[in-house]
C-alpha cells in the first residue's frame, strides 16, 4: 500500500470515528430525568438531528376536579387543550452545541401556559442544569433535574 | 361633511388596498404510514414519518411561486390501524410536526378516542401555520399514540392529512 492510500485512509477512518464520537456525546442526553420538585419524569428522546423531552410519568395523573387524566388545560390553543400531560414532549427542538451543553430549544410549563427558551447543561453523566428564560438567558431560572436509573419507557 | 366624505373615500382605499386576493390550495397525504418498533410501553409512544416536499413544485402546480406561499393549515387528520390491527389498544393520538430548522408544532389531537372506532379523526388546530415545514421540503410528522397497556408487537398506522395552502 502507498503511502498516499495509507494517509487517506487513516484521514477518513480519524473523521469517522471523529463524528461518531460527537454523536455518541450528544446523544448522552437520551434517557429519563426527574425535574428537582418531582412531580415528573421526562423521557429525552432524538427525533430526526434533535432532541425532545415528553412527560411518561406525573405524580399527580388526574384532575383534582374532574378525576380525568390531567390535559394541557392551559394551552393558548384552545384546540389543543385535550392533548393529555402524560405523553405532552415539554422540551423541543435541542441541538448539541458541544461542551456538555444542547441549546436552541423551549420548555414549555403545563402550569401556565407558557413557553421559554431554554438550554440544557449536563453538570455530571447524571446532573442537568434546565435554564429557562425570556429573552437573555441572564434573566432565567435554573432547575436541576437528575437521572433516573429505570428502563426507558 | 366634506371631511367625513374624505374620511370614508380614504377608508375605501385603504380597504381595496389591503384586500389583495388570495387563493387556496389542497396537499394530501393519503395512507402514509407512521412506522415505530415495539415493545411499547403503557403510555405514550412515538410513531414517526418523515416526508418532503418540493415547496417550488407544490406553489408552481397552483400557479405561484413558492414566496408567495402565506400559510399552510392541517384542514383534516384521520388515523387508522393497518389491516388487522385495532385502535381499541389506544386511549388518544396528538399529531406534532418537526423539522430540521424549523420549531415544532402540535397540530391536531384526539382525546379520547372513542371506543369501537375504526378510525380517529382528529381535531385539528386552526392557529398552527405549518408554513415553516413545508418551506424547508423535508419535516417529520409525529403521532403520540398514548397506548391502554404494554404491547409486544410491532404497529403500524397510517395516516390521512389534508394540509390547506393559502397563496
Amino acid at each position: 500500500m502507498n503511502l498516499f492510500l495509507k494517509s487517506t485512509l487513516a484521514l477518513l477512518f480519524f473523521t469517522l470515528n471523529l463524528g461518531l464520537s460527537a454523536q455518541a456525546d450528544a446523544d448522552r442526553l437520551l434517557g429519563v430525568w426527574e425535574p428537582s420538585n418531582g412531580k415528573a419524569r421526562v423521557k429525552i428522546e432524538k427525533i430526526g438531528p434533535k432532541y425532545y423531552g415528553k412527560i411518561v410519568w406525573l405524580r399527580e395523573p388526574l384532575d383534582p376536579k374532574s378525576q380525568q387524566p390531567k390535559t394541557d388545560k392551559n394551552n393558548p390553543d384552545e384546540a389543543l387543550r385535550s392533548v393529555p400531560l402524560k405523553g405532552y414532549r415539554l422540551l423541543k427542538d435541542f441541538t448539541y452545541s458541544g461542551n456538555n451543553a444542547w441549546a436552541e430549544g423551549s420548555i414549555y410549563d403545563p402550569e401556565n401556559g407558557s413557553t421559554y427558551s431554554c438550554t440544557i447543561t449536563m453538570k455530571d453523566p447524571n446532573t442537568l442544569d434546565i435554564r429557562g428564560y425570556i429573552g437573555i438567558s441572564t434573566f432565567g431560572r435554573t432547575d436541576v433535574w437528575k437521572r433516573l436509573q429505570i428502563p426507558a419507557k | 361633511m366634506k371631511q367625513l366624505a374624505l374620511f370614508l373615500s380614504a377608508a375605501l382605499f385603504l380597504t381595496m388596498g389591503c384586500n389583495t386576493s388570495s387563493k387556496t390550495s389542497s396537499y394530501t397525504l393519503s395512507d402514509v404510514v407512521f412506522e415505530s418498533a415495539g415493545p411499547y410501553f403503557e403510555g405514550a409512544n412515538t410513531f414517526t414519518l418523515s416526508h418532503t416536499i418540493d415547496p417550488s413544485l407544490l406553489a408552481d402546480s397552483a400557479g405561484f411561486s413558492k414566496e408567495r406561499i402565506a400559510s399552510v393549515r392541517l384542514r383534516s387528520a384521520v388515523i387508522s390501524p393497518a389491516p388487522g390491527q385495532s385502535l381499541d389498544l389506544f386511549r388518544s393520538f396528538s399529531l406534532a410536526l418537526m423539522g430540521n430548522a424549523s420549531e415544532s408544532l402540535t397540530a391536531a389531537v384526539l382525546n379520547p378516542l372513542p371506543a369501537n372506532t375504526g378510525q380517529a379523526k382528529l381535531g385539528v388546530s386552526a392557529e398552527s401555520d405549518l408554513k415553516a415545514f413545508f418551506s424547508e421540503g423535508t419535516f417529520y410528522l409525529v403521532l403520540d399514540a398514548d397506548l391502554k397497556a404494554d404491547h409486544e408487537e410491532t404497529l403500524t398506522l397510517l395516516g390521512n392529512l389534508v394540509f390547506e395552502i393559502t397563496y
